[in-house]
């Protein structure tokens, strides 16, 4: 049980039910080395991780993956967690989605569904997804997810290829009804980071993306539109880090495919011990594991966070973004201002004005790429 | 809101209790809003069947004495998904 009355339960419980998936996007946060891990929880133990969770107090229920539609028992893991009480949410592509399953979802209770779109056409939707069929089938799936009165989030993952058509995204999302459009630009963790050089927008598309966004929201206001527009710039423009996660082991706790509990999906690299939940119940885990005490708090500090009065704000930033930019993940997040290796972002921005990376020369994400990095770390 | 509307949640809108927050919830797509005492109890008769005439009678006559609910109408919380993980009291 709760040692410390500080600690509060994760709300949000992210099952990331296998690394299988049709799409090659370069973005994808999914390890490097996904190909290396195979195995995947059964049914009953995806169960039982929900059971667990729930007794501890968890309410959001995020199926991701890889892509969660291939797992052929996810109306079964949709049931079982509604009837937990859960409120459901799959995070998909949209590929491997038919109008029957959409049927088999919402007979088994789930709350929301979220599609992921690459490009607000078909061409550079192919290009960026490495598949050609993708693109329709993604819009006669969300066309089919209105259509059944589901809340729709579309979400389009925004870096230097694609800022700049962010109109036409927002035309599309109009068109199809979506109630939440997530303009995320790409935040630079597993394969995303592999490609930052590739993908990192520049300045200046940032600012015009933010200036039509703007743009929209008032004229969309002024129509009666009500779908909600949410831009995220990336971090990689600040110059304070943002509070990750909402803190470490704070509200978020993830399922990897293979059972590791996580406080982040990209911890998984960090030189830190998580534990499975095959080995450990969920709720000591989350209470008295190492791995999810290690930067709860304030203590673990160093300067300049230590006595930096932002603290409280933004945790010192991101773990993961201080391990790969620094070495040491202990260090402040490197998008701060007052961090000594502050320089690495300011010279990624410079990388990103001269960047002429085209998106073929980009490493996508997929099996072969996945075992070559691998070989490559290991020899 | 007038009195012969009968509101509803929507799709992907329901409440229920938290024993963990110790409180009634909203949840919505990826969020979730703590509710106080006075948006329980109005929202509990929001079932799609009454209408907002009929759900001031039945306040007005539960906490009667108490001021006159058509006031109360007003603060029946906005509740909107934009923040997540937000709460409303």
């Amino acid at each position: 049980m709760n040692p410390s009355k500080s600690v509060t339960p994760p709300l949000w419980l992210l099952a990331e039910l296998t690394y299988r998936c049709p799409l090659q996007c370069p973005y994808c946060s999914n390890p490097l080395d996904f190909s290396q891990q195979e195995k995947e929880l059964t049914t009953e133990q995806w169960i039982e991780v929900f059971r667990q969770a729930r007794a501890m107090g968890s309410v959001q229920l995020g199926f991701s993956g890889g892509e969660p539609l291939t797992r052929k028992d996810l109306p079964e893991l949709i049931r079982a967690a509604r009837d937990l009480g859960f409120y459901t949410n799959l995070i998909t592509s949209g590929i491997g989605l038919t109008a029957k399953k959409l049927d088999a979802f919402a007979d088994a209770g789930l709350d929301h569904i979220q599609i992921s779109f690459q490009a607000s056409d078909e061409t550079l939707n192919a290009a960026l997804a490495g598949s050609k069929k993708a693109f329709q089938q993604k819009l006669e799936m969300a066309k089919a997810v209105k259509a059944h009165g589901y809340p729709m989030v579309l979400n389009f993952v925004l870096h230097r290829h694609n800022i700049d058509q962010i109109d036409k995204i927002i035309d599309l999302c109009i068109e199809l009804e979506a109630d939440d459009v997530e303009l995320a630009t790409c935040q630079f963790y597993g394969w995303a980071q592999l490609n930052r050089e590739g993908l990192l927008p520049t300045r200046e598309q940032i600012a015009n993306a933010e200036a039509v966004v703007a743009d929209y929201r008032q004229r969309m206001g002024a129509s009666g539109n009500l779908t909600n527009l949410l831009f995220v710039t990336p971090d990689y423009y600040e110059e304070r880090p943002k509070p990750c996660m909402g803190g470490w082991g704070s509200i978020f706790l993830s399922v990897t495919p293979d059972g590791t509990a996580l406080p982040c999906h990209s911890a998984r690299q960090l030189p830190v011990e998580f534990p499975s939940v095959l080995e450990r119940t969920l709720d000591d885990i989350w209470y008295n594991s190492f791995g999810f005490n290690r930067y709860r708090g304030f203590d673990w500090m160093p300067e300049p966070c230590r006595s930096c009065d932002e603290k409280e704000k933004d945790f010192g930033g991101c773990r993961c973004q201080a391990f790969m930019l620094t070495g040491d993940a202990d260090n402040t997040d490197p998008v701060c201002s007052k961090s000594p290796h502050h320089g690495k972002i300011v010279e990624a921005r410079r990388e990103a004005n001269c960047s002429d990376i085209k998106i073929q020369q980009l490493q996508f994400r997929n099996r072969s790429n996945s075992e070559l990095i691998f070989k490559q770390r290991v020899t | 809101m007038k009195d012969n509307v009968i509101p509803a949640f929507r799709r992907g809108y329901r409440m229920q209790w938290e024993a963990a927050q110790d409180s009634h919830v909203v949840l919505y797509p990826e969020g979730m809003a703590k509710l106080n005492e006075t948006a329980v109890a109005i929202l509990e008769l929001v079932d799609g069947k009454q209408d907002v005439a009929a759900i001031v009678a039945t306040l007005d006559a539960r906490f009667s004495g108490r001021g006159r609910c058509r006031r109360r109408r007003q603060r029946v919380p906005a509740i909107r998904h934009r923040t997540k993980m937000d709460t409303v009291s």
